[in-house]
């Protein structure tokens, strides 16, 4: 029993909409990754701020580095008091702050694809350098 | 042949109803959220026990514990949450602890992605006064849990949208905070937001970190209007305290609230409103 012309088209017309839902569900699903899932600002915020708390914490002088060398995504980073806010624009733009348990009085701007953040604590003050 | 491909057909139609319009997709926020608390509450527990660090004695921390401080530890005040933290004596139990997350997250009006909790434990050494001889030094261990309260996601989104306003990320931001029944009222003075909560006999506050410039308002008004885009920020209804000496109130009645949070940059002033919602 062979495909009538009517099978065919039917085939072809199914297979055709399932790759379009397919494809629907995959980009709804990329869009609620990056809006409610892993936001790139939120992970960078709080690693940040992760690491300023860290560092007043340790004993004695010392340094943490935070380096980001993506060159795809932008970045605009905002530390003040004990907040780090970060913007980041790739496909989607999201911003997002995290709290560290020290604060930076000084108000600290970095932009740009690539960076390094330099933290220093001496003497119980926390300083942020980029 | 046709029954096969109605079959492709139907279950790719059930799988985009499943995701599209239900909405049943992995909620990626707790997954995400329970990361960075975890994350913070091991960096916030070196900080508390660095502060109050004697020392160190083969390789562990040393700690003072009648001295431990038992009022907040203000230095290692994190914005965004709020913390339980306890140090135990292994051997008979006595342990002494700071409290601080006293809302009842049980209660139905708190989303799944706001009940995620930090946890870390660390091993450290005791020693007791008067004299650091051996033989006083005690094992232990020392707890700290983490949680995001409607107390700390006040504070820290009344002071992101200060900052974020002022510094030109965004043009607005409108945020809704759901508290639960148990809180009573809220109240901001002098740079503080503090919450009564029910049988807890001292309020709980938190600093806000606001810039110079900021004003925080208030009015009650329904949600719907504060959603409307023609909403009158400048309407003199709002009571603003711009030097902090006098309180604002706002009295909840029993029901879980939505306190909505509502930031526009106007004439380079940041007005942040908290209305309620009846």
């Amino acid at each position: 029993m062979g495909l009538t012309t009517v099978d065919v088209i039917l085939i072809v017309v199914s297979t055709i909409l399932c790759l379009i839902t397919v494809l629907l569900i995959l980009w709804q699903a990329e869009e609620q990754m990056f809006v409610f899932g892993l936001r790139l600002s939120e992970s960078v915020s709080t690693d940040i701020a992760g690491l300023i708390t860290l560092s007043k914490g340790l004993a004695g002088d010392v340094e943490l580095s935070y380096r980001n060398k993506t060159g795809e995504i932008d970045y605009s980073i905002m530390i003040k008091d004990k907040l780090v806010c970060v913007t980041a624009t790739s496909t989607y733009t999201s911003t997002d702050c995290s709290s560290s348990a020290a604060d930076i009085t000084e108000t600290k701007k970095v932009k740009g694809s690539g960076f390094n953040l330099l933290i220093t604590k001496t003497n119980e003050k926390v300083e942020v350098e980029t | 042949m046709p029954i096969l491909i109605l079959v492709f057909v139907g279950i790719a139609f059930f799988v985009a109803v499943i995701v599209l319009i239900l909405n049943k997709y992995l909620d990626l926020r707790v997954v995400a959220y329970t990361a960075d608390a975890s994350r913070q509450a091991t960096n916030l527990i070196h900080s508390i026990l660095a502060s109050n660090c004697t020392g160190a004695v083969e390789k562990k921390l040393v700690l003072d514990f009648y001295r431990l401080k038992e009022v907040p530890l203000d230095e290692c005040e994190n914005l965004e949450y709020d913390y339980n933290f306890s140090v135990t004596r292994i051997g008979d139990g006595y342990s002494k602890k700071i409290e601080k997350l006293v809302f009842n997250f049980d209660d139905q009006c708190y989303l799944s992605y706001q009940r995620i909790k930090g946890y870390v434990e660390m091993p450290v050494v005791l020693h007791y006064e008067p004299t650091r001889e051996e033989g006083n030094y005690r094992a232990g261990i020392a707890k700290l849990t983490l949680m995001k309260t409607p107390l700390s996601e006040l504070a820290f989104w009344i002071s992101q949208a200060s900052l974020r306003i002022k510094e030109g990320h965004d043009e607005e931001i409108i945020k809704s905070i759901r508290v639960g029944p148990e809180v009573i009222r809220i109240k901001i003075e002098n740079g503080k937001i503090c919450m009564n909560v029910k049988n807890v006999p001292n309020e709980v506050c938190k600093q806000l970190f606001l810039d110079s410039t900021a004003k925080v308002c208030r009015r009650k008004v329904s949600v719907d209007v504060i959603l409307d885009p023609k909403f009158p920020t400048t309407d003199k209804d709002f009571k603003c305290n711009e030097e902090y000496d006098l309180p604002t109130y706002l009295e909840l009645d029993k029901k879980c609230k939505m306190i909505n949070i509502y930031a526009n940059a106007t004439d380079n002033e940041v007005k942040i409103i908290i209305p309620v919602s009846r």
